[in-house]
């Protein structure tokens, strides 16, 4: 019975909430729609400052994973040929691999049409490319198709070379050899291009080319030797504690690197600065909190002939109270909900400026393209913060109404 | 529980005192004034405006706390309740009706007789079934849906007093109910008390300038200058 009781009461007074909030003397006359908008703005800003930089760091993250897997395990020293058994040996050490491929890398010129440039040639398994990398949506022209020919490069590299599908070119390695009298020699080969790729990263797209493993060990007289392993988890997120792991075992001759080694400090960086641009567009929500917080000042001194017979009526203090306050809760709910709408819309118009014009400097970020990505826990994190703001906001104007005398409230009926 | 000492009234006040700091000095509003009312009894409080009837019937609607004095009811000391206690008190035992009407303007005449019991935390379906009822009783069935701007005077002061008797109170509080109507209206309010004392054996304290309605009453008490009159 006393549940049921107090269920009804609670139910009674987010019913009184809700009613006078959206009553004609509250939302929809006076300063109250601006405050509340100003709220909304503050939010739909903090969904916007927070999906732009969760974007950039998941943008850098799927180009890093897509183009050199999770993890990468390079043998110091000399390169040797141990693939089958070193394979087996990384899966006993970590069952969450997934898939891995070896790899090996090799500086080489490009020269096409008079022009030359460094480039790094990235030779892969063929076959096994397509289980450790993910670069099916990242083909701009052309197919993954890679042969003892047949080569993948960046979108920086043939728009600066003009190379198009189907082209070809040449691709020199400088080999050591004692018997020259410069200590080396050129090795040439021409490779035609199959795709065009967006590798997501400024640098990539202007020096990368991946190409077939066993091309590049033929080109650079290798033999069936190879740099190191591309290793693929079932879970991205493990990638540290794997990497880690994997150090621990095969011990110094090894270095492994996962992608956030890679770019650790841009990683740090961007953390850093989701913290404190979040605090930044905050005060934005803080300073519409204060509005609401004076709306709803002038809206409880205006009631105080309404409070007094609700009070007349057996609504103690701590009800009065409670009712306004829930007034404030439900300011907070329905204006982060309505906040995380335009914020999609900003995000919308993000995603269209940044088509129209380069918004983001290639050179500087290493990437000049991103995706805006709503992260759950940013979400949560905004819709929170901002109902419990709304929520300290109205506790000041809620206490000074609820400690109205009735005799006092009645005098101004 | 000390009902040996009320001798079994329903509400009794016994030396009451008011005052209002009024800067240096004190405005002393009731000086002294003590009564006892029996359950199904209607009482009058006669007065002129100042004289400090408004002030004993908040008083003794536990509205207000007297400077000194007691009030009891069914022997209860109503001076030993918190605040939230007294609220309680009297959503449950008292009914008001004040010379305005002080129904909330944003809900419907129908939500407005249904709020003391919703306060209560009663439920929902039956609490509106109720008030249809004191709708119906006071001939404002066509009137449920409508807000009080769309109400007339007369219309509105029978909303205001179904609502202050949804939760069956044993007593009916009511401040100059009859101050702000016509005399048509005045009279079919005046009429309507007694029809409701009768029907629901209640207790009523009628606060009036309105000699021809304190006429009615069996009791009246003349309030002038902060104590009873003769």
């Amino acid at each position: 019975m006393s549940r049921f009781k107090l269920s009804a009461q609670f139910k009674f007074k987010v019913w009184m909430a809700y009613r006078l909030l959206f009553s004609k003397s509250f939302l929809q006359r006076g300063s109250a729609p601006l405050a509340f908008l100003g709220l909304v703005l503050g939010v739909a800003a903090l969904v916007a400052a927070m999906a732009v930089m969760s974007g950039f760091e998941e943008t850098l993250k799927s180009a890093l994973t897509d183009v050199t897997a999770h993890v990468q395990v390079v043998r110091r020293g000399k390169l040797v040929d141990d693939w089958p058994q070193f394979s087996k040996k990384l899966k006993t050490i970590e069952p969450s691999i997934e898939s891995m491929m070896r790899f090996a890398y090799a500086e080489a010129v490009l020269a096409n049409k008079g022009q030359v440039s460094g480039i790094l040639f990235q030779g892969v398994d063929g076959p096994e490319m397509k289980n450790v990398l993910r670069l099916d949506n990242r083909v701009r022209q052309g197919t993954l198709e890679i042969d003892k020919d047949r080569v993948l490069i960046g979108m920086g590299l043939a728009k600066r070379f003009q190379l198009n599908l189907n082209d070809s070119m040449y691709v020199v390695v400088p080999l050591s050899t004692p018997f020259e009298k410069s200590g080396f020699r050129r090795q040439a080969k021409p490779f035609i291009v199959s795709g065009i790729l967006d590798f997501g990263k400024n640098d990539w797209n202007e020096r990368l080319v991946i190409g077939d493993l066993k091309a590049l060990q033929d080109l650079t007289e290798i033999g069936n030797r190879y740099t190191g392993a591309f290793v693929k988890l079932k879970n991205r997120d493990q990638s540290q504690n794997v990497s880690a792991q994997i150090a621990q075992t095969l011990g110094p001759s090894f270095a492994i690197s996962d992608w956030y080694d890679v770019n650790r400090n841009l990683f740090e960086a961007v953390r850093i600065e989701r913290i404190i641009i979040f605090f930044v567009v905050f005060v934005i929500v803080v300073v519409a909190a204060f509005n609401i917080s004076s709306t709803l000042y002038v809206f409880i001194r205006q009631r105080y002939s309404d409070i007094a017979i609700l009070k007349t009526l057996g609504l103690s203090t701590s009800d009065v109270r409670n009712i306004f306050v829930g007034q404030g809760v439900l300011v907070g709910i329905i204006g982060t909900a309505a906040g995380y709408l335009l914020g999609l819309l900003l995000c919308a118009g993000f995603m269209i400026l940044q088509n129209s014009f380069s918004l983001i400097s290639g050179a500087v970020y290493k990437i000049d393209q991103i995706e805006v990505h709503l992260r759950f826990i940013d979400l949560l994190t905004i819709g929170m913060a901002t109902t419990a703001l709304c929520f300290l906001a109205t506790l000041t104007p809620a206490i000074i109404g609820s400690r109205l005398e009735v005799v006092e409230g009645l005098k101004n009926g | 529980m000390d009902s040996s000492q009320s001798g079994g009234f329903l509400l009794e006040a016994r030396d009451i005192f008011k005052s209002y700091p009024t800067g240096s000095s004190e405005l002393l509003v009731l000086k002294g004034i003590s009564l006892q009312i029996q359950k199904k009894e209607a009482v009058c409080l006669l007065g002129s405006s100042g004289s400090g009837k408004s002030t004993l019937l908040q008083i003794l609607g536990t509205l207000d706390r007297p400077t000194s004095g007691d009030i009891f009811f069914r022997g209860e000391n109503m001076a030993q309740l918190s605040e939230d206690d007294l609220a309680i008190f009297r959503n449950q035992k008292m009914g008001f009706v004040f010379q305005f009407h002080h129904l909330i303007q944003e809900f419907s005449a129908l939500e407005n007789i249904m709020l003391p019991a919703l306060i209560a935390g009663d439920k929902r379906s039956d609490v509106a079934e109720k008030a249809n009822e004191w709708l119906k009783f006071m001939g404002l069935s066509d009137r449920a849906e409508h807000y009080p701007s769309q109400l007339s005077g007369g219309e509105l002061q029978r909303v205001a007093i179904a609502r202050a008797l949804i939760k069956d109170p044993e007593i009916l509080f009511a401040d100059e109910p009859t101050g702000n109507l016509d005399s048509e209206n005045s009279l079919k309010i005046q009429q309507l008390f007694f029809e409701l004392r009768q029907k629901l054996g209640l207790t009523i304290v009628v606060v009036t300038h309105d000699l021809q309605f304190a006429a009615l009453f069996p009791r009246v008490f003349k309030v002038k200058d902060g104590r009873f009159a003769q």
